[in-house]
C-alpha cells in the first residue's frame, strides 16, 4: 500500500536499510542511555526510575570535574598544537622541494597507527629512551620520565596527538593550499608583498575552508581521546590526566558506578555539542566575512 | 642576480635540512621499537638504547604465535573490507536519496545523522553494551560489521552528500529520459562520478576499523581478535613482556604501512577530495 | 576464628610433607553425552597456556563434561566489564573467577555451603568470600608479600634477614647495605602494590584479631575513624617513609612497567630489598636465573614482640565462583567435577602446583591450600612462605575487604605521599574520605549503585 508514493518506495530502496542500522545501534543506545541515568540502573538491571540522584551524584564528584577541566586544557592545547604543527608541514612540503613527496609519506605515517599502539610505543619511548639518553649524555632534562608528573603526562599527550594527527590535517592544508588561484599570488608578488604577508593576508584569508574542516576534526579528535590516553598514560599520575571518555569508561566498569557513569556520558555529550557549536559559528562567520 | 638566487638557494637547503629533521622526528619512534624488537624483557629496561646482545628472531616468533597472527590479520582484512564496502553501498545510496529529495524528512534527516557525529562513543557505549549484550564477547564478527555500520553511516552519508550536491541533476534527468529506473541511473551513472570522495570514504573508515580498539573489545573475544586486539596481549597482570611486545607491534603496523605506500597516491587525494566540500 | 592460623598451618604443611586422605570425587559411570560448560578466562593471563595444558587433561579424563575457556581479555579489562554484558544476555560463563567483585556476584553464584570441596579449605581462607553466611566462592591459592631480599647481596653486607625484628633492626640493615655500596631497598610506585598490599600493612596490623581489625574497618566506613589520632597508623606512615628514605627510586614513574624496573633492580645485585609478592619470583629468576630470592617480614615498629612484626601477608589472590542463573544443574555439576579433578586428583595437583616453566610448560606454580595435597610446591619461595605459615607467622589480607576500585584510590594517595605532593595528614584524610559511606561488605551488607 505504503509503497504506492514513490517517494517513499525510493526511500525504502536507497534510504531503509541505513536508516535501520542508525536508528538502533546509535540513535536507540543513546536515547536509552539518557533515560537510564534517571533510574537506579546498576549494570545489571533496574527497578524504578529515582530522577536525578545520578546526575547530583556526577556533579558532586571532584574528580569528574577535574577531569572536565583537563579534558578542556588537552582540547585546547592539541587543537592549537595539531593546527599549527599541520599547517607548517603544509607550508614545507608545498614549498617546491624535489624530495618534498618523500617529506609527505614520512609525515603521514603515524596517522596510519591505531591510537593503542602509538601510545605504547611513545610510553616506551618517554620512559626509557629519553631518560636512557639524558643518563647517557648527562643531559639536565628527561632525567626522569615526564610521565611521572602530571604537567610532563600533560605536554606528552599533546605531543603524541601532534605526532599522531599532524599529517592528517597537514594534507587537508596541502588541498587549500593548492586550490589558491596561482594569478592571485602572482599579483601579490608584483606588488611586492613578502611571503609572510602574502601567507597572512591571501593565504590564508583564501584557505578558511581548510581550517574549519580541520579544526573541527581537531577539535572532535581531541573530546573522544581514549586509546592513546588509555595506552600513554592509562590516567596516571595519581588518575590526574583522565580524559573524560576514560573517566565515563572507568565509572562504570572499574568501580561499578553505572548509573553515574552515563550521567556523566551524558554531560560530556553537552560539552562536545556546545563546543562544536560554537566552533562552527564562528567558523561560518569567518568564511562569510572573507 | 646572483645574489638572489643564491640566497634562494640558500633558503631551499634550509627547508631541506629541516624537512629531513622533521622526517627523522616522525620516524624515530618506530626506528627504536624495531632495534628493541630483539631484546628480551630485561635487556629492554635497563639497556633502551643498545645494540641487541643477539641477534634472534625469538621474539618474532613468539609474537607470531602469541598474536596468532594469520588468524588476526585475516579477522581484521575480513571486518574491514566488509565493513568499509557496505557502508560504501548504504552511505553512498542514502546521501544520494537525501540529496535529490529536498523536503523536511530528508533535511531532518541529514541534520539529525550530522549532529550525531559529535555524539562520543563513551555516551553510548554502556547502554550499547546491555542492548545488545547477546552480541557482545560471543565472537560475533558479522554482529560487529553491522555495529560499524551504525556508528559509520551518519559521517559516511555527510561526506557523499556534499559531493552529490555538485553533481548536476540534468545527468539523472537525461537518464531517467532514457527510461532507467533508479538503481541503474545511480549505480551506473552517478556512483562511478563519485570516485573522489568513494576514496576519501574508503580511507577515512579504512584507517578507523583498521586500527580501532573499545568497539572490537567489547563485541570480539580473543578467538576472533583483530591486530589491535592481538598486540595487547602482551600485557599480563603484573608484568610486560617488552620485547614481545614490540616485535608485535612491528608486526602490526606492517601490513597498513605496506598498504599505503603502494596506494599513496589514491590517499592523498583522497583525503584532498573530503577537505573541499 | 580463633583457630585460623591453625587451619592455613595445616592446609599448607600438607604440601611439605603431611598428606591427608582423600577421598576422590565419585564419579557416575560413563555419560551418554557430554555437557559443555564454560570458565572465564584462565585464572590470570601469565599462566594461560598452563591452565590450558590443565583443561587438555581434564576433557578426556571423563566422559561427562567439556570445559570450553573463554580467552582472556586484555588485562586493562575489568572483571565487571566482561561478566555485566554476559549476564545481560543470559549467557554468563558457569566458573568464573575474582576476587573484591565477590560481593556484587554473590547472588548469582552458587553457595558452596557443605560442599567436599569447600570442606577441604581452612575456614579462614573462606572468610573473604563468605557474604552473608553462604560460601560464594573457592580459593585457588594463597600469595604472599613482605620483602623481597636477594640473598647473595644480603650475605655480601652481612645482614641476616631472620635477625630483623623492628623497625629500627631494619634500618640497621638498610645503612649496612649503603656501607658496602649497594642500594638499600627499591620501594616500588606501582599502584596496586602501594594500594592494595602496602596499604594492608596498616590494616592488617590494625588489630591482633579479625573482628577488631573488622571493627576498624566499620569505623572508616561509618566515617568516626581518626588515622592521625591511631598509633598503628602513624607507625605505617613512618615505616613509609622509612623505605621512602632508603630507597633507590628516586624518580618514580608511576608506570605499570615500574614492575619490570624492580624486578630488575633486585635480580642485577645492585639493592637488597624490594616490597612486593611470591608472583615476582619467577621473573626474578628469568632476570637471574643463579640468583636466590628470600621474602621476609616487614616490621612495622619498634617492639620485637609487637603484633605481626614477625609475619608476612599471606592471602587469596581470588576465588573460582560457578554461576546459578544461566548455567544448568548438570553444568554446574561439571564446573564441580572440573574444580575437585583440579584440586584432589594427582594430575590436577601437578598442573597446580608444578613450578610454571618457560613457554607454557610446567604448572601454574601455586602454593597447595587444599588439605590433602599430595604434591610438593616447587620453589624456594614457596617453601619460605609455608615455613611462615607452618610458625604460625601470617597475616591477614585486609586488602580483600577494600571496596571495588579503592585500592585504585588509596594507590594514588599512596602516590603522592611518595613523591611529597601530599603531607601524612592529607594522606590519612584521603583514606578516610575514601572509605566514608562504603557499604560493609564484610558484615554482608549488599553493594547499592
Amino acid at each position: 500500500m505504503m509503497l504506492k508514493n514513490p517517494l517513499i518506495k525510493k526511500y525504502a530502496y536507497f534510504g531503509l536499510i541505513p536508516s535501520i542500522f542508525f536508528l538502533s545501534i546509535l540513535a536507540y543506545p543513546f536515547v536509552q542511555g539518557a533515560y537510564l541515568t534517571f533510574t537506579n540502573w546498576n549494570g545489571f538491571g533496574y527497578t524504578k526510575v529515582i530522577g536525578f540522584p545520578n546526575y547530583l551524584h556526577a556533579v558532586q564528584d571532584p574528580v569528574f570535574w577535574s577531569t572536565i577541566w583537563f579534558t578542556v586544557k588537552f582540547v585546547i592545547g592539541s587543537v592549537i598544537a595539531v593546527n599549527a604543527v599541520a599547517f607548517g608541514l603544509a607550508l614545507l612540503v608545498t614549498s617546491k622541494l624535489k624530495s618534498s613527496n618523500v617529506f609527505r609519506t614520512f609525515f603521514f605515517i603515524p596517522n596510519l597507527i591505531g591510537g593503542i599502539a602509538l601510545g605504547v610505543i611513545w610510553q616506551f619511548i618517554f620512559n626509557n629512551i629519553l631518560t636512557g639518553l639524558s643518563h647517557k649524555f648527562a643531559l639536565p632534562f628527561f632525567k626522569s620520565s615526564l610521565l611521572g608528573t602530571t604537567g610532563g603526562a600533560y605536554w606528552a599527550l599533546i605531543l603524541v596527538t601532534v605526532w599522531q594527527s599532524s599529517g592528517y590535517m597537514m594534507i587537508i592544508y596541502i588541498t587549500g593550499l593548492v586550490s589558491i588561484d596561482n594569478e592571485v599570488l602572482e599579483a601579490a608578488k608584483v606588488d611586492g608583498a613578502s611571503a609572510l604577508r602574502t601567507l597572512w593576508n591571501i593565504k590564508m584569508p583564501l584557505m578558511v575552508q581548510a581550517f574549519t574542516i580541520s579544526l573541527f576534526l581537531t577539535l572532535r579528535n581531541g573530546f573522544m581521546a581514549y586509546d592513546v590516553n588509555l595506552s600513554l598514560t592509562g590516567g596516571g599520575p595519581f588518575r590526574t590526566t583522565e580524559l573524560v571518555s576514560m573517566h565515563v569508561y572507568n565509572e562504570a566498569f572499574s568501580y561499578g558506578h553505572f548509573g553515574s557513569g552515563q550521567a556523566k556520558a551524558v554531560i560530556m555529550f553537552i560539552f562536545v555539542a556546545l563546543a562544536a557549536l560554537l566552533q562552527v559559528g564562528v567558523s561560518k562567520r569567518l568564511e562569510a566575512n572573507s | 642576480m646572483s645574489q638572489l638566487i643564491y640566497q634562494l638557494k640558500l633558503k631551499k637547503k634550509a627547508i631541506f635540512i629541516l624537512g629531513v629533521v622533521l622526517s627523522l622526528l616522525y620516524i624515530a619512534p618506530f626506528l627504536m621499537v624495531f632495534l628493541n624488537s630483539f631484546k628480551d624483557k630485561f635487556e629492554v629496561i635497563l639497556n633502551p638504547l643498545n645494540w641487541p646482545k643477539v641477534l634472534s628472531l625469538y621474539n618474532y616468533r613468539q609474537a607470531w604465535q602469541e598474536m596468532n597472527y594469520v588468524r588476526s590479520f585475516l579477522n581484521s582484512l575480513v571486518i574491514t573490507t566488509l565493513s568499509v564496502g557496505s557502508l560504501i553501498v548504504f552511505s553512498s545510496m542514502f546521501a544520494y536519496f537525501l540529496q535529490r529529495n529536498r523536503n523536511k524528512f530528508t533535511k531532518t534527516t541529514l541534520f539529525i545523522l550530522v549532529a550525531s557525529m559529535i555524539v562520543p562513543f563513551q555516551a553510548l557505549m554502556i547502554p550499547f553494551v546491555a542492548i545488545y549484550a547477546q552480541f557482545v564477547n560471543l565472537n560475533n564478527r558479522l554482529a560487529l560489521i553491522i555495529f560499524y555500520q551504525g556508528f559509520g553511516v551518519a559521517m559516511s552519508t555527510f561526506l557523499y552528500h556534499g559531493f552529490i550536491a555538485k553533481v548536476p541533476r540534468e545527468i539523472d534527468e537525461a537518464a531517467s529520459v532514457d527510461g532507467a529506473n533508479d538503481f541503474v541511473i545511480f549505480w551506473r551513472i552517478i556512483f562511478p562520478m563519485l570516485k573522489p570522495i568513494t576514496a576519501t570514504v574508503a580511507i577515512v573508515n579504512t584507517l578507523w576499523i583498521w586500527n580501532d580498539f573499545l568497539l572490537p573489545r567489547l563485541v570480539l573475544n580473543q578467538a576472533s581478535q583483530t591486530l589491535p586486539l592481538s598486540t595487547y596481549g602482551f600485557y599480563g597482570q603484573y608484568v610486560q613482556e617488552y620485547g614481545q611486545l614490540m616485535a608485535g607491534l612491528i608486526l602490526a603496523v606492517i601490513p597498513i604501512i605496506f598498504l599505503f605506500i603502494f596506494l599513496q597516491r589514491k590517499f592523498i587525494s583522497g583525503i584532498s577530495a573530503g577537505a573541499v566540500k | 576464628m580463633k583457630n585460623t592460623k591453625k587451619l592455613v598451618a595445616l592446609a599448607i604443611s600438607s604440601m611439605v610433607g603431611i598428606s591427608l586422605l582423600v577421598t576422590a570425587p565419585a564419579h557416575s559411570a560413563a555419560c551418554s553425552s557430554r555437557t559443555k560448560f564454560t570458565m572465564e578466562g584462565t585464572i590470570k593471563r601469565e599462566i594461560e597456556q598452563q591452565f590450558m595444558s590443565a583443561v587438555k587433561d581434564y576433557n578426556p579424563s571423563q566422559s561427562c563434561y567439556t570445559l570450553e575457556v573463554y580467552p582472556n581479555h586484555p588485562s586493562s579489562d575489568t572483571f565487571l566489564s566482561i561478566v555485566t554484558p554476559k549476564y545481560a544476555a543470559h549467557n554468563a560463563a558457569t566458573i568464573m573467577y575474582a576476587l573484591q567483585e565477590i560481593p556484587q556476584m554473590a547472588d548469582k553464584v552458587i553457595g558452596w555451603n557443605g560442599s567436599p570441596l569447600a570442606g577441604l579449605v581452612p575456614s579462614n581462607l573462606l572468610a573473604a568470600a563468605t557474604i552473608k553466611g553462604k560460601i560464594v566462592g573457592i580459593p585457588s591459592t594463597v600469595e604472599a608479600f613482605g620483602l623481597l631480599y636477594n640473598k647473595a647481596v644480603l650475605d655480601k653486607a652481612g645482614v641476616d634477614p631472620t635477625k630483623i625484628a623492628t623497625r629500627s633492626d631494619l634500618e640497621a640493615a638498610f645503612k649496612a647495605l649503603q656501607a658496602k655500596g649497594f642500594n638499600a631497598i627499591h620501594f616500588s610506585d606501582v599502584w596496586w602494590s602501594l594500594g592494595a598490599h602496602f596499604m594492608n600493612e596498616y590494616f592488617t596490623h590494625a588489630g591482633a584479631t579479625s573482628s577488631a581489625r573488622l571493627k576498624v574497618l566499620d569505623s572508616l566506613a561509618n566515617g568516626s575513624k581518626n588515622l592521625s589520632n591511631d598509633p598503628t597508623w602513624n607507625d605505617y606512615v613512618a615505616t613509609f617513609d622509612l623505605l621512602k628514605k632508603y630507597s633507590d627510586n628516586t624518580n618514580p614513574t608511576f608506570q605499570d612497567t615500574e614492575f619490570l624496573n624492580s624486578v630488575a633492580d633486585l635480580a642485577s645485585g645492585k639493592t637488597g630489598f624490594l616490597f612486593q609478592g611470591n608472583w615476582a619470583e619467577p621473573n626474578l629468576l628469568q632476570a637471574d636465573p643463579k640468583g636466590s630470592y628470600g621474602i621476609m617480614n616487614l616490621p612495622m615498629n619498634n617492639d620485637p614482640k609487637g603484633y605481626g612484626n614477625d609475619s608476612i601477608a599471606v592471602g587469596v589472590p581470588g576465588y573460582f565462583m560457578i554461576d546459578r542463573i544461566d548455567s544448568t544443574a548438570a553444568q554446574r555439576q561439571g564446573a564441580k567435577d572440573f574444580l575437585t579433578w583440579l584440586y584432589t586428583s594427582p594430575a590436577g595437583q601437578h598442573h597446580v602446583a608444578d613450578a610454571a616453566g618457560q613457554n607454557g610448560a610446567g604448572g601454574m606454580g601455586f602454593i597447595p591450600v587444599y588439605n590433602g595435597f599430595k604434591v610438593q610446591a616447587a620453589t624456594y619461595m614457596a617453601g619460605a612462605i609455608a615455613k611462615y605459615v607452618g610458625a604460625n607467622k601470617t597475616l591477614e589480607w585486609v586488602n580483600t575487604y577494600f571496596p571495588a576500585g579503592g585500592q585504585n584510590i588509596y594507590g594514588d594517595l599512596g602516590q603522592k605521599y611518595m613523591v611529597g605532593k601530599i603531607t601524612a595528614a592529607d594522606y590519612a584524610k584521603g583514606i578516610q574520605d575514601a572509605w566514608k559511606g562504603k557499604p560493609k561488605t564484610w558484615r554482608g551488607e549488599a553493594v547499592s549503585n
